[in-house]
């Protein structure tokens, strides 16, 4: 069913306040625990080379617009959007363009599930920098759609708002970017994916 | 319904991103046609992919940057110093590193005639209070550390200009108008917006140069110098001459202390700043006259920038500056003025250099509303006091 964007944690809320009323440092926790999570996301839209550098000054931002967050979305939403904003606009300072071939070097780590037998994690960790390439082969547009509702898993709802589009074009835009991320899989394995 | 949006049903239904007559419209479709089916599959195998995607770690811990970035010297960091030494000030000011180009005198906002802003006195009121001997007064209550002193004698480390309308506290710290004061050993400070009405709800919040106690009584005595301790008893009188004529008025001074460090170019900044709050005025008082064997910090001259505006664009001053890379908001001090009768010799003494100084600076009147802004700039370089 659809989903709504999700409101802000009590947990948040509280680091929010504290912030707010005692203490800068208070916004360090909410640094440790987001940071992670959205500098992987960042890296994944627009490169780890400038990744570190937007989540930083989006966590600084953040904390200078604390008090205009109303809590109508989660601190990670509302968080997330700021990071969004200023890689789009580093980027356009920076004019910066990746080639496939620097988009290979910098492809991310694969996680090996601890479950798996040695050459079980060798062949995922293949098949996963291949669907990362497969990703990299198309436009920004679905790329960045991909990323929000697959990896971050947000609701339409949530990716209309940081896209700044309406929610039905969220509906075939994604649609179309799966299409041509199947297109672009089998194109890097050579062979149909199902 | 053409080919395409009825796919996009399929992904959206994959997503749970559909309303309920659409949810049921697309499962009975999925379960009827295997077309329908496999791309469903197809779907489902992709984002499964989409989620195993390789990982970028984050290699550095962004946490320390982030804060120093937004708050260039912690300040809990200077509460746990204020803790661990009542000198604190004094490590604090070492702390910032030196400055030694500096502007020497800074008046900013004059972009009105003076009778164009006298005609505001009503609504929003900034004097320049271009007083150098409140600011070597405020220097050394700053330099010197608490001295376990009589009450009264304590009470007087005044501000010369507040003397003229001096007073009676029943409390040793009272908040100014618009900044919520939250008490505690270690002295903190919340910054809020004054209530409307609040500011002019308490007789006890119309500021203007006050004098002060500037350390509570709280904490333990730590000796100090004989020429800070004569200083301020000094000041103490210059409070008892100025009151003679004032009313029983009870005036207060909130002092906040900034350190500077001298990657910022204080003064554009401070120029900046007081273009959005236009009637905020800047003084340089000059380099605190401080006796180098009297105490570790001694060996560093600072400069004082010395603001005054009334209490909302203080205030705006004081966020903003806040957010200053480099500019560190140290602590805050809330002065009074009080009764101090002249008892010993060494007052005396005090009292001719207080008046050798009134010679030399005329008095400013005291600026109602007004809360006092003081940054700290070291001009030489010195070694942290050792502690």
């Amino acid at each position: 069913m659809k989903e709504t964007i999700p409101s802000v944690s009590q947990d948040d809320l509280e680091i929010i306040k504290a912030t707010l009323n005692e203490s800068s440092q208070a916004f360090g926790e909410l640094v440790e625990k987001y940071q992670a999570r959205l500098y992987n996301s960042i890296a994944h839209l627009f490169g780890p080379r400038d990744a570190e550098d937007i989540v930083q000054d989006a966590f600084v931002k953040a904390f200078q617009k604390l008090s205009t967050f109303r809590g109508t979305s989660s601190f990670y939403t509302w968080l997330y959007r700021i990071a969004f904003n200023t890689a789009v606009s580093y980027q356009r300072r920076h004019k910066t363009t990746t080639s496939l071939e620097q988009k290979k070097e910098k492809i991310g780590d694969y996680l090996p599930d601890k479950h798996d037998r040695p050459d079980e994690c060798l062949e995922k960790k293949e098949r996963a920098e291949k669907i990362q390439l497969a990703l990299y082969l198309l436009n920004e547009e679905h790329q960045t759609i991909l990323i929000l509702r697959e990896y971050e898993e947000m609701s339409y709802e949530t990716i209309a708002e940081i896209l700044k589009i309406p929610v039905g074009t969220i509906r075939s835009r994604l649609h179309r970017a799966r299409i041509c991320l199947k297109d672009a899989i089998n194109q890097v394995l050579h062979k149909d994916f199902e | 319904m053409d080919e395409n949006k009825r796919e996009e049903l399929i992904s959206a239904y994959l997503d749970g991103e559909l309303n309920a007559a659409e949810h049921e419209r697309t499962a009975k479709w999925i379960e009827e046609d295997p077309r329908a089916q496999k791309l469903l599959q197809e779907l489902q195998g992709l984002q499964a992919a989409m989620r195993t995607l390789p990982q970028h770690r984050l290699e550095k811990n962004l946490m320390q940057p982030v804060l120093e970035q937004i708050d260039p010297q912690p300040v809990e960091a200077l509460y746990s110093m204020v803790a661990a030494d009542m000198q604190s000030e004094k490590v604090m000011c070492a702390m910032a590193p030196p400055m030694d180009a500096l502007v020497d005198s800074t008046t900013l906002s004059e972009t009105r005639p003076k009778s164009e802003k006298q005609r505001d006195h009503g609504r929003r009121r900034v004097y320049l209070w271009p007083a150098v001997a409140i600011a070597a007064a405020v220097l050394l209550m700053v330099f010197s550390s608490r001295e376990p002193v009589e009450e009264d004698r304590s009470v007087a480390r005044s501000d010369l200009g507040a003397g003229q309308e001096s007073t009676v506290v029943e409390e040793a710290t009272v908040p100014s108008p618009n900044l919520r004061v939250m008490e505690s050993t270690l002295q903190r400070i919340e910054l809020s917006p004054a209530a409307p009405g609040q500011q002019r709800s308490s007789a006890q919040a119309r500021t203007g140069g006050a004098g002060g106690r500037p350390f509570a009584e709280k904490s333990a005595p730590v000796t100090e110098a004989d020429e800070a301790s004569e200083f301020n008893e000094s000041l103490a009188l210059a409070s008892q001459d100025s009151q003679a004529s004032a009313p029983e008025t009870t005036q207060f001074l909130t002092t906040y202390l900034f350190n500077a460090s001298p990657e910022i170019d204080i003064k554009s900044q401070l120029e900046t700043l007081s273009r959005e709050s236009s009637e905020v005025k800047v003084i340089d008082l000059g380099t605190a006259p401080h006796d180098a064997s009297s105490s570790a910090v001694a060996a560093a001259d600072y400069r004082v920038f010395d603001l005054y505006g009334d209490p909302e664009a203080t205030y705006t001053m004081i966020e903003a500056l806040k957010n200053v890379s480099g500019l560190t908001f140290a602590t805050r001090k809330v002065i009074r003025s009080d009764d101090f009768p002249i008892k010993s010799e060494k007052n005396k003494r005090a009292a001719t250099k207080i008046e050798r100084l009134k010679k030399n600076q005329a008095f400013a009147q005291p600026v109602p509303d007004c809360i006092r802004l003081i940054i700290i700039v070291p001009t030489s370089r010195s070694q942290p006091p050792k502690r």
